[in-house]
């Protein structure tokens, strides 16, 4: 594990993602580094859980069955705004990176990606709240 | 021969049919118009003899002045309903002339005179027959000789007289009568004026019966029987001539026809070859274009499901490579070196994956609405041959890339890397009848003077000859067998480098297969790169 500039242990996370094994190995990073860890399977289990928790950041998949990452964004957007959201997409026929933009995520991830990858966006995003700076 | 078809004939048939029925009436025309012209002229004869027979019994009359001439009447009458016969016929055609219409009226006419005049003839000759018949009877009342003698000559004078013209013994009679007066005695003088009186009413009768017999023979009946049979006659004559022509122009017209018709069928003949022949080259193009056309569909449904596959399988890819990462942040790497080079392992082959699905992705997209990005020209080779290098090295086919790094051009990336993907497909098809050691394939780009990028495919293939050279561009032309290729690759990608403003074309004066594109480089491209490249080799892995 490299050196991280943001305290995990102080946020919360939520990963939305419908392949089981993608989500137990995402959640497993963030445990490893002492993050408040939830998980859910589509939108509307996550958006239960923004409801009834303090979320800092979700990472949520674009396509899954029922209530999809788009829905979920929607949700968010009128009801907390301040969440930022990051999308995993597997880039085909999912949406690109400006269109995640132009939708209100703040960034996207195209699959499959290193773990590197991933905790390089997710410190960039999370650095631009003042809230998450190194504690 | 070929088979003309029914609606083809149809026409010539009818055409054939009103000529057998044009000659079937002029032929039924001649046939009664002869037969009109017989039963005509039979009635012309038939008048002049009735007419002859005639004025022959009122000839006959002086010589045979006892005899009844009753039965004169009934061949008058005759020639009369033969007149009213041939009147009749004059709605035939073969009457309708007015010329000979007013000299039948004219004949019809004389005719009727004739009658006229027989009839008086008749009447006339009998008064004087009975009367001639009853002289003897008064002769026998005369007692005295001498004036029975008188009477005796003066009656055989009127015999002789009965059958002369001569108006001289008119005269010896009424005087041989003045004589019987004169000398019968007074006894026999009722007897003598009895025969003096029955003397006038002979001469009266024989007078009368001249006269008429001079009508009947003078009634011109002759004449206007001669003016009326050559009036029918030069009638019938410039018929039956305008007939000729008539029927000549006919006969030539049916020739005409029949010839019209021989040439029309022969062009029918021809023309339904050759549309045939047309027919049946456009069947077998359509039918080659259909299979190009299934052939096609087919590769767009593959380059579809390719996409939906590398959807499915880029989410489980993810899960693999962060739990090979994870496995390499859960071991010691000093002291389990092995898991961690079979977890570095992991992540490799699925970098190698996801490269693959890379490629179908972009062959995958509709790139028509992209917009062009500036891209160098070594990663779009290296993202097409990601797609297809695997390929190429299974087939020991050396693949060489020597392009100028830095080299740029503005594209739409995707629709680059298909055409090269295109052009790279086809130099391995060509080079797979050649042994496998001189199986080549060599990507080279440089920039030329004017701004331009030069981007090269060349193979180990044999030459493409000039016939096909300059067909090659074509929709739909393939030397590919059927299934293995569409004949829209090449075309295709023409139609794409020169939406970027470039040119595809084939290098006639290459050994091997070559083909060029040429592209605008970007301005930093230009000035960047000196005439003295830098290349780079790459060699399939």
């Amino acid at each position: 594990m490299s050196q991280s500039l943001i305290n995990w242990e102080t946020i919360s996370i939520l990963v939305v993602e419908d392949e089981e094994e993608l989500r137990n190995i995402l959640c497993m990073f963030f445990k490893r580094r002492k993050a408040k860890v939830f998980s859910a399977s589509n939108g509307e289990i996550a958006f239960e859980i923004v409801n009834r928790e303090k979320i800092d950041v979700v990472l949520s998949d674009v396509r899954m069955p029922g209530t999809d990452g788009i829905w979920l964004l929607n949700k968010l957007r009128e009801r907390n705004p301040e969440i930022p959201v990051i999308f995993l997409a597997t880039g085909f026929a999912d949406l690109s990176e400006e269109e995640a933009k132009a939708r209100g995520a703040v960034s996207l991830i195209s699959k499959p990606f290193s773990v590197h990858t991933l905790f390089e966006i997710l410190e960039r995003e999370l650095s631009r709240h003042k809230l998450f700076k190194v504690a | 021969m070929r088979k003309i078809s029914k609606v083809t004939l149809l026409p010539i048939v009818a055409v054939l049919l009103s000529c057998a029925l044009l000659l079937a009436k002029v032929l039924m025309d001649v046939t009664s118009e002869v037969k009109e012209d017989q039963v005509v002229r039979q009635n012309f004869t038939n008048m002049r003899a009735l007419s002859h027979g005639i004025n022959e019994d009122v000839l006959r009359s002086r010589s045979f002045m006892l005899q009844t001439y009753d039965p004169i009447v009934l061949a008058a009458e005759e020639l009369k309903a033969t007149c009213d016969r041939v009147k009749s016929f004059n709605d035939l055609p073969i009457m309708k002339h007015p010329s000979l219409q007013e000299s039948i009226f004219v004949y019809c006419r004389t005719v009727e005179e004739k009658m006229g005049s027989v009839e008086r003839f008749k009447s006339s000759n009998s008064l004087f027959r009975n009367s001639i018949r009853y002289m003897p009877l008064i002769i026998s009342q005369f007692k005295d000789r001498k004036t029975e003698n008188q009477a005796r000559r003066t009656f055989s004078e009127i015999l002789l007289h009965g059958t002369s013209n001569e108006e001289m013994h008119a005269e010896v009679i009424r005087n041989e009568v003045t004589k019987l007066l004169e000398m019968a005695p007074a006894s026999q003088q009722p007897v003598a004026e009895h025969f003096a009186r029955h003397t006038g009413i002979i001469l009266s009768a024989w007078e009368k019966r001249k006269k008429a017999e001079q009508d009947v023979l003078f009634s011109g009946t002759e004449e206007a029987h001669h003016a009326m049979v050559d009036v029918y006659e030069s009638w019938t004559a410039s018929r039956s001539r305008s007939d000729r022509i008539q029927y000549s122009i006919w006969i030539l017209l049916c020739a005409g026809l029949g010839v019209a018709v021989a040439i029309m069928f022969r062009g029918l003949q021809t023309s339904n070859a050759t549309l045939e022949e047309k027919v049946f080259d456009r069947t077998k193009e359509l039918r080659e274009k259909q299979q190009m056309l299934v052939q096609s569909t087919k590769i767009s449904a593959l380059g579809e499901m390719a996409g939906g596959i590398a959807h499915e399988i880029n989410t489980p890819l993810g899960s693999i490579m962060l739990n090979a990462e994870m496995m390499l942040e859960l071991i010691d790497k000093e002291t389990q070196p092995e898991i961690a080079s079979v977890a570095q392992s992991i992540i490799k082959t699925v970098n190698r994956i996801s490269k693959i699905i890379l490629g179908l992705r972009r062959f995958s997209r509709d790139t028509g609405q992209d917009c062009k990005v500036p891209a160098e020209i070594n990663d779009l080779i290296a993202d097409t041959l990601n797609f297809c290098q695997e390929k190429i090295r299974m087939n020991s086919v050396k693949l060489t890339v020597s392009v100028p790094e830095g080299v740029s051009v503005n594209c739409v990336p995707e629709q680059i890397s298909q055409v090269l993907l295109n052009l790279i497909t086809n130099a391995y098809d060509a080079c797979s009848d050649i042994a496998p050691n001189e199986r080549f394939i060599a990507v080279e780009g440089k920039v030329c003077e004017g701004g331009k990028v030069h981007l090269s495919v060349t193979n180990a293939g044999p030459a493409i000859p000039e016939s096909v050279q300059a067909k090659l561009m074509q929709p739909f032309f393939t030397t590919k067998p059927v299934g293995k290729g569409t004949g829209l690759g090449l075309s295709i990608s023409k139609g794409i480098i020169e939406e970027h403003g470039g040119s595809l074309t084939y290098d006639k004066f290459s050994p091997t297969p070559r083909f060029v594109i040429e592209l605008p480089a970007l301005p930093s491209t230009v000035e960047s790169i000196t005439p003295e490249f830098k290349p780079s080799e790459r060699k399939a892995a």
